[in-house]
């Protein structure tokens, strides 16, 4: 069979609006791909109901920070960031939080927020690079809603974290996290003392404020020491 | 007899105790009733009983190859197919190597083997489908080099990147065998075997469509393109990472007991990541496509059976996993991500049966249809591919970690200490 021969340059005007399509649509694709939702919010409220970890909620839609903060995805490029299941615990009821302002930047691992507990200040980490978008005034008005829902309602700042993907790497998830956490409650249980009771080992519900329960006179240098805040 | 063991005898008896741990080797590891043997071992010893007549009879015995199609299923599917599945090797090691993304250290070894293995099983077979065998040397020793074929290239390509892969692959030989002088002296050779790796890879997967070149007017206008080199090569990335995505998904269950922690923690961020590169070369070979067509004015086609044969290729099971894997990536759903693989998988079977076999002779009167001989033979030669990889992840560090010996070899030197002046 002769294959039909074409002019070859009857078709290059339609040739270079392809490739200039191709060139328009790519970074679109490109930031589309990117710039994910990464997880539906309905499904990281669904996973927060699991207890991953022995003793501690892990939601499995959230990154986690290993300074014990978390973020998980709020849109398109967006994040939510607070402290975890373990550091409330840790640390107690707040009296005071405080919180930078919208429209400042968070550097990653660099102190983001500080939560007051017995005139005492602890600053932990960002879990996200990024520009603060909105913070939670609830929580501001209200420190408590962190020990009640340290996922949900216990949010501290949203965050616009564009170049994310890069950095998600030293982020920890799934069973990386499980691990992590799982050797965040060993180095906890090294520190128990009897005087605790039987809250902790005998398998019941850690009590708010383990820290102080722990160590009444140096419970602040001893949560800086299991949040890796040092 | 473990591989400390191993060494310390053969530095005591030599040759003889290298036989014996071979040997020794040699016998299963797990049961042997198990489903997956009980369908393979007939399926297998089918195919090499059909060699054996195709060998001794010739291929018409076997196989519907005809003078006007010389080239089927054996070459279809286990050659061109395979070695496009066999992409991935040289895509990780690309990554790894050259642009040093560590995060896909750990599936380096076990694409590579998977690579090695595919070239020699799946390129082995095609002497099944040469009429004398015996003169598939003959491009290498220089009896008629035949330089001006295709051939010739892919013949050079084959064998010098079969021994590449095996280089590659070779410091895991070392360390099931205890060997650590040897490891050294591979381990040394790897940066060169993957950049000549890299390099062959990227020649003799568009080479394979460059074969097609000379078959103008016999392949389908919508198939056939002056760039079937590059739709080959471009398809081979995403083609050989959905075959690592797929591969890893049931290694992590099969070989569940051999896997490092460390390769379990960074599975689900590899597979995304894999995912990602898969969505940006297929978003890019639409494009290529579409160029395609508009070039050739294709368009007219389109409308035909075979066109719309086309378009299911496209659509179904190219712009859809497109979709899938970008938004697989987008919702970090490793779900979605196999999925995607697995249609991208289908997509390229597809490709490369449209090119050479189904769009291959369109339109002459009997079309070839292969024998049930002919789809046993691939069949077998499939298996026997996953009982030796299954065999050599049983035994060699390749999922699992390398010895400790070795990890100290490969470890960045501490700096000791100063002593007090």
């Amino acid at each position: 069979m002769n294959p039909v021969v074409h002019d070859p340059f009857a078709t290059k005007g339609a040739e270079y609006v392809v490739v200039l399509v191709f060139l328009a649509v790519l970074p679109l694709f490109w930031r589309y791909l990117n710039g994910a939702p990464l997880l539906a919010p309905s499904r990281v409220r669904a996973a927060q109901r699991q207890v991953l970890s022995g003793w501690f909620h892990l939601p499995e839609g959230a990154f986690y920070h290993p300074g014990h903060t978390w973020a998980a995805p709020a849109g398109a490029r967006r994040f939510r960031v607070g402290l975890d299941d373990f550091a409330q615990k840790l640390l107690g009821t707040a009296s005071r939080i405080s919180l930078p302002e919208v429209g400042m930047r968070l550097a990653k691992g660099a102190p983001a927020w500080g939560v007051e507990v017995d005139g005492r200040r602890i600053d932990l980490p960002a879990p996200v690079a990024g520009r603060i978008v909105a913070r939670n005034e609830a929580a501001l008005r209200d420190p408590s809603v962190i020990n009640g829902d340290p996922y949900g309602a216990g949010w501290l700042l949203e965050v616009e974290a564009p170049r994310f993907t890069s950095g998600a790497g030293s982020l920890l998830r799934g069973d990386r996290a499980k691990r992590w956490l799982r050797r965040a409650e060993d180095a906890l249980r090294l520190r128990m003392s009897p005087e605790v009771g039987a809250v902790l080992q005998d398998g019941g519900v850690p009590v708010p404020g383990i820290a102080r329960a722990l160590s009444e006179e140096a419970w602040e240098e001893l949560a800086r020491e299991l949040l890796a805040t040092r | 007899m473990n591989q400390a063991g191993f060494a310390s005898t053969a530095r005591a008896v030599g040759a003889r105790g290298l036989w014996r741990f071979l040997v020794s080797e040699l016998k299963p590891k797990g049961p042997l009733l198990t489903a997956f043997n009980l369908i393979s071992a007939p399926i297998i010893v089918a195919a090499a009983v059909i060699l054996a007549i195709r060998f001794t009879k010739g291929l018409s015995s076997v196989t519907n190859l005809s003078q006007d199609v010389p080239w089927g299923l054996w070459i279809g599917f286990d050659v061109v197919t395979g070695v496009a599945f066999a992409g991935g090797a040289y895509v990780l090691t690309f990554l790894v190597y050259i642009l040093r993304q560590e995060r896909y250290h750990s599936i380096v070894r076990v694409t590579v083997l998977n690579g090695f293995l595919a070239y020699v099983f799946y390129a082995g077979a095609l002497l099944f489908d040469l009429g004398r065998p015996w003169k598939v040397v003959n491009p290498i020793i220089g009896n008629s080099f035949g330089v001006s074929s295709v051939l010739f290239l892919v013949a050079w390509h084959f064998m010098l990147y079969m021994i590449a892969a095996f280089v590659e692959f070779s410091p895991a030989v070392a360390e099931w065998l205890g060997l650590r002088r040897a490891r050294r002296a591979l381990s040394a050779l790897t940066l060169g075997a993957v950049i000549f790796g890299v390099t062959l890879s990227m020649l003799h997967q568009s080479g394979l469509g460059a074969l097609y070149l000379m078959a103008k007017g016999k392949i389908h206008p919508l198939w056939y393109s002056e760039f079937i080199p590059l739709y080959f090569f471009v398809s081979s990335v995403f083609a050989g990472l959905s075959l690592v995505i797929f591969e890893g998904t049931i290694s992590q269950r099969v070989f569940r007991n051999r896997i490092s922690e460390d390769h379990r923690a960074r599975h689900d961020d590899i597979v995304l990541g894999l995912s990602k590169i898969c969505a940006g070369t297929m978003f890019a070979y639409v494009f290529l496509k579409v160029l395609d067509i508009v070039h050739g004015q294709k368009f007219g086609l389109l409308t035909t059976p075979m066109g719309q044969w086309y378009l299911v290729e496209m659509v179904a099971f190219v712009l859809v996993p497109l979709a899938v894997f970008t938004e697989a990536v987008r919702w970090r759903s490793q779900t979605l991500c196999k999925v995607g693989a697995a249609l991208t998988l289908v997509g390229i079977l597809l490709n490369r049966l449209n090119v050479t076999i189904i769009g291959f002779q369109w339109d002459i009167p009997v079309r070839y249809i292969p024998t049930v001989y002919e789809v046993v033979v691939t069949l077998g030669v499939v298996l026997a591919e996953i009982w030796v990889f299954r065999w050599v992840i049983y035994r060699m560090p390749v999922l699992s970690m390398p010895p400790t010996w070795a990890m100290d070899a490969d470890a960045p030197p501490v700096a000791a200490p100063r002593a007090a002046a």
